[in-house]
């Protein structure tokens, strides 16, 4: 239950989790009460001026700032092109969405990174570079072994992207499970197979598609939004708490 | 609604209900929200009673205490104290007035 308080903003945690926890165990609420507290913890994010100054906890390290924006960058610029994508689809025009699409793969992988505890960039680094090369090769290939390559190493980075940096959040685990299912795993496999021609009934309808692209976006968001906001601090009996917190000096 | 507790918004109602709490002595958060439901007659979330202790003791209404355990006490203040009888002699008014009408609508 006390997960719940982990919505919370670290300032407002700080300041007011020990006596909620302590509330929360004397009193465990039902579905209204966990509504309430996640109507508290939209409020408490929206009213950042109502806890003291001194409550606050350290700022995020600009290394976790920058991904942060990059990844509220690259979810904007995702849904610019979910939503241009369905609109010129649905004129039955073409439009090239190459260059931005390298331009979200850039954005989201800097969020990846700077997401990504200083000890495990390397490995993430060199994870994000195979599958670049393996991109490459794919891009190459003749057009009918192309979707064998490319569309599971899509997948794969997409989805990988997303883990990565929501895993950085602090948010306790079934959380993260569950941004990155409803944000990814759900939607994106349906996409890919839209438009490769595997579901002709999803393609033939574009704007289906909209809402499907366009929560991956708007996962991207949230989590940008939160390691912009809070840095993805640990919080206690989280997934994440064993992790040392980064903080700016 | 007295100008204090309405620039409170939609928490003006409980922070109302959590001075009136607070009149007869500090009490922690959870012995805050027993007596509200047992004054009101309805639920708080804890949620809306901690939006409503931050705003409160932002705007000087209440202060906290030194934490006893991991409870921590809350004090209404002077100022509080002064917002709540306001409200409650301008509910008293309200009140003398309606029940007066209504009893001469009903000669």
């Amino acid at each position: 239950m006390s997960r719940l308080i982990g919505l919370y903003p670290g300032p407002w945690r700080a300041r007011y989790a020990a006596e909620l926890r302590d509330l929360l165990a004397a009193r465990p609420p039902g579905l209204a009460g966990r509504l309430d507290l996640v109507a508290g913890a939209l409020d408490a994010w929206l009213h950042p001026e109502l806890v003291a100054p001194g409550a606050a906890e350290p700022r995020p390290s600009p290394r976790v700032r920058l991904a942060g924006l990059a990844a509220i960058a690259g979810g904007a610029l995702w849904l610019a092109m979910a939503v241009t994508l369905v609109v010129v689809a649905s004129t039955g025009r073409d439009a090239d969405f190459t260059v931005a699409g390298w331009v979200v793969l850039l954005l989201l992988t800097v969020a990846a990174l700077g997401a990504t505890p200083p000890g495990r960039a390397r490995v993430v680094g060199a994870g994000i570079l195979v599958a670049a090369l393996l991109f490459g090769v794919g891009v190459v290939l003749p057009w009918e072994h192309k979707p064998l390559l490319v569309v599971p190493l899509l997948l794969v980075v997409f989805g990988g992207l997303l883990t990565i940096t929501t895993l950085r959040t602090g948010l306790s685990r079934p959380v993260q499970v569950a941004i990155v299912g409803v944000g990814f795993g759900l939607p994106f496999p349906a996409v890919i197979a839209a438009l490769a021609g595997l579901l002709p009934a999803l393609a033939s309808a574009p704007i289906v598609l909209l809402p499907l692209l366009a929560v991956y976006g708007a996962a991207w968001l949230f989590v940008g939004g939160l390691l912009l906001l809070d840095g993805g601090r640990r919080r206690p009996g989280t997934a994440s708490s064993t992790r040392p917190t980064e903080v700016a000096a | 609604m007295n100008q204090a507790l309405a620039e409170l918004g939609r928490f003006a109602e409980p922070s109302l209900y959590i001075l009136a709490s607070l009149a007869d002595g500090p009490k922690h958060g959870y012995a805050i929200m027993t007596d509200v439901e047992a004054i009101s007659g309805q639920p708080l979330g804890p949620g809306t009673l901690y939006g409503a202790l931050a705003r409160m003791e932002k705007r000087g209404l209440i202060e906290a205490l030194e934490p006893v355990d991991r409870r921590r006490p809350y004090r209404i203040t002077g100022l509080g104290a002064t917002t709540l009888r306001h409200q409650l002699e301008g509910l008293a008014g309200f009140t003398r007035l309606g029940l007066d009408r209504l009893r001469g609508a009903s000669r």
